[in-house]
């Protein structure tokens, strides 16, 4: 079972931390959650992954889909704190190119 | 479908309840096959919780009821019209009759007349995915009795259990076989190569395919992964397939016959990227080509980044690419690359479900590299990933290309 915690920053920027499998079933619920976001003007989001476990390609499909419609609303999708196993499988899918990781979540923006 | 009118719409004729029923039948491709533990599970435990002398699931096919299974009745069908089950299609609603002596729509019944001397029924409608009733889920005993309201919330339970199972057997089987059919019939001879495949999908369909064919010089082969798995990629994936054989066919060969990948991928994307778009989903293709005569090997990588090549002293290559998977960022570009496959060498092109099987780590290429490296033929090595996927409990689509180059 996936958990999203969201913090919205002072300084504007939103926080998404799933906790748990990012997979088909929790993908779609990551799907929502930043269209909520981006709804409400929060347009700088950061994906915490220091919490999940574990990323599959329905994650990293729900990863871009997030980022694009960031970028569509002027504003931008990072990733932060990446495990082993996800850091791997942006480098191999060269999806690092698109979804730049960051060490933590303050180094995002 | 009041609004279309019968003088405009004449050549729509509506279907009386029979036809729809027959039509539903011959639709779910059930009507004598065999037994099947999935269904008679069902039956076998509703017979035991309910303790009733008879459970059934009853398919109602033009004078005949036929069950597809039934615990404790030896027969495998009845005349319809001497069947309770006959009279709840009739009503198309639940039906539960404590005590068919005193009901005169049943009390002449063989089966209440006769030796199985049938007292209590319960029926509940099984119907089709257009809602058309097909059978009946029943249940049958010689005293009478009634349920309970926790046992009738259980029965209708078990009642859509089985409905499930009904459904499930058309659209998934056929699913399966379509796409199963879509793989390569044949494996392409290459003297002094060796090659096998497998396509391995976690549900019954999945978004992982392969494909491969001889060309005038050597041999093209090609694995794509469709984000996700099950259905929805299963289309996709049929689309991909369609779409890297006609950029394939209809590539710019130069006087040698030879073409480049870069520009099949590019074609590729350009015809299914809009797709990808619109249903949010990405796709990683690997694509190579073999040259008999040197064992030059020509790639385009489209975010795949799983094919290694591995020598006999130990030695592991990972070839990948900087491209992009087809649908991140439209018309990204996307570039052949080569290298050469020395003889003795196996070049293993494979899916991340192969890759999270290994645990899906960098240290899973360096395992699936020793993996490989353990077995003679590509063969072998392709029977046992098969073997993994299906013993390891893959939970993705496990899909691997091997070529091996003789010595």
């Amino acid at each position: 079972m996936i958990d999203f915690q969201v913090d919205r920053r002072e300084d504007g920027v939103g926080v998404i931390r799933p906790v748990g499998r990012l997979n088909m079933v929790a993908a779609p619920r990551l799907g929502t959650v930043v269209g909520e976001l981006l709804d409400d003007g929060v347009i700088r989001l950061v994906v915490d992954l220091s919490g999940t476990d574990f990323v599959d390609s329905s994650g990293l499909g729900a990863l871009i889909s997030g980022l694009k419609k960031a970028r569509q609303a002027g504003g931008d999708l990072r990733l932060a704190s990446p495990t082993a196993q996800i850091t791997a499988v942006l480098e191999l899918t060269n999806l690092n190119k698109v979804l730049k990781p960051v060490a933590t979540v303050q180094d995002a923006f | 479908m009041e609004s279309l009118g019968a003088d405009t719409r004449s050549w729509i004729r509506p279907l009386d309840d029979e036809q729809r029923r027959s039509l539903g039948l011959a639709g779910l491709d059930i009507l004598d096959t065999p037994n099947e533990e999935r269904f008679d599970r069902i039956t076998r435990l509703a017979r035991k919780v309910f303790r009733t002398s008879i459970a059934g699931i009853t398919l109602l096919d033009g004078d005949r009821a036929w069950f597809k299974s039934i615990d404790g009745f030896p027969e495998r069908q009845m005349l319809r019209k001497e069947t309770f089950c006959d009279i709840t299609g009739e009503l198309g609603r639940q039906l539960v009759v404590p005590d068919a002596t005193q009901d005169a729509r049943f009390a002449s019944l063989p089966g209440v007349t006769g030796a199985a001397n049938i007292r209590f029924y319960a029926g509940k409608p099984l119907l089709d995915q257009h809602g058309d009733m097909v059978g009946v889920f029943c249940l049958y005993d010689n005293k009478p009795r009634t349920l309970g309201p926790e046992e009738l919330e259980l029965f209708e339970e078990l009642a859509s259990w089985a409905r499930q199972e009904l459904l499930r057997t058309t659209d998934m089987e056929r699913a399966k076989d379509v796409q199963a059919a879509l793989l390569p019939a044949e494996k392409p001879i290459m003297p002094g190569y060796g090659l096998a495949a497998t396509c391995a999908p976690s549900q019954h369909v999945g978004g992982d395919y392969y494909d491969w064919a001889r060309t005038d010089y050597g041999t093209a082969a090609g694995v794509a992964d469709v984000m996700g798995k099950g259905e929805g990629a299963a289309i996709l994936t049929a689309t991909i397939r369609a779409a890297l054989r006609l950029a394939s066919f209809t590539a710019d060969r130069d006087p040698s016959g030879r073409y480049d990948l870069g520009q099949v991928m590019s074609r590729i994307a350009a015809i299914v990227e809009p797709d990808l778009i619109t249903t949010s989903t990405f796709a990683t293709v690997f694509l190579t080509h073999i040259e008999a005569a040197t064992g030059q090997i020509d790639f385009a990588d489209a975010g795949h980044g799983f094919c290694l090549v591995t020598g006999a002293e130990g030695t592991v290559r990972l070839i990948r690419g900087s491209d992009l998977p087809l649908g991140v960022l439209p018309g990204s570009g996307w570039t052949q690359g080569t290298f050469t496959l020395a003889p003795g060498e196996t070049m293993l092109i494979f899916s991340d479900g192969l890759f999270d099987l290994f645990g899906g780590t960098a240290d899973a290429i360096q395992d699936i590299a020793a993996m490989v490296r353990s077995y003679d033929t590509p063969e072998l090595l392709i029977e046992d990933i098969s073997l993994l996927a299906r013993e390891g409990k893959a939970l993705d689509d496990v899909t691997a290309v091997a070529v091996r180059r003789a010595e």
